[in-house]
């Protein structure tokens, strides 16, 4: 945690982000949305993230039909309902299912897919934020 | 436990004209209530008769689960904006 806290000041340090960003990104990785004082975490608590966001944002000069901004919010009890239906799916129609994800160039067994490697996927995403810049687009992927 | 989404909202605004809907979901729980109560003894009957095949676990499970997906539904946004045009859609 202390780390993540760590590399956010470098980075407005390095001007890579704003105080608003940061501010922002310190109450991501702070426990309670930084609303405890230091030295109040519980040992091994965690924050659970309720929602996946994925934002995608026109940059500085982009042409004019690029400028289309994009925020979705998926709830995470979604995305864990979905792995739990998912896991019902007898494993001859996972097979097809796989088949299809393959030919879009997505290999992955949704067999597989299990609902405690869900909670660590989460878990993992807490202290991740995606960040991808193509010159007209900014698309940011996070846990909030 | 888990309630079911109450409201959608769908938000269009374009050059011309402005749309903005308000759909009260909680108006069809009775009806989703219902048809599980109805469905239930069928889904339960099949079940069993196809309990030799692969199909009976997700055939028992399949009505739970739906109902966990809609629940988990609320919360969901999206909302897209053009420089002509904007959408929003939103589940509570």
């Amino acid at each position: 945690m202390e780390n993540n806290r760590r590399q956010i000041l470098d980075m407005l340090a390095e001007g890579k982000i704003q105080v608003d960003e940061a501010e922002r990104l310190l109450s991501l990785v702070s426990p309670g949305g930084g609303s405890l004082p230091p030295g109040s975490e519980e040992p091994g608590s965690c924050v659970s993230g309720k929602y996946l966001r994925v934002r995608v944002e026109p940059e500085e000069g982009a042409e004019d039909e690029q400028r289309e901004r994009v925020d979705i919010r998926v709830p995470m009890a979604l995305i864990r309902a979905g792995v739990k239906l998912a896991a019902i799916i007898p494993s001859s129609s996972t097979e097809s299912v796989n088949e299809e994800l393959r030919k879009k160039g997505i290999k992955m067994d949704i067999g597989s897919l299990k609902e405690d490697d869900l909670e660590s996927l989460v878990d993992a995403l807490q202290d991740l934020e995606v960040g991808v810049k193509d010159g007209q687009r900014k698309v940011r992927v996070f846990v909030e | 436990m888990m309630w079911p989404p109450s409201v959608l909202r769908v938000k269009v605004k374009g050059e011309s004209r402005n749309v903005g809907l308000w759909f009260p979901l909680f108006v069809i729980w009775p009806f989703l209530a219902l048809a599980a109560l109805a469905l239930a003894p069928i889904v339960v009957t099949l079940a069993i008769v196809f309990w030799w095949t692969r199909w009976s676990k997700p055939m028992l499970h399949s009505i739970p689960y739906f109902y966990s997906v809609f629940c988990a539904l609320r919360g969901l946004r999206v909302d897209v904006q053009q420089p002509n045009k904007h959408v929003h859609i939103s589940i509570n």
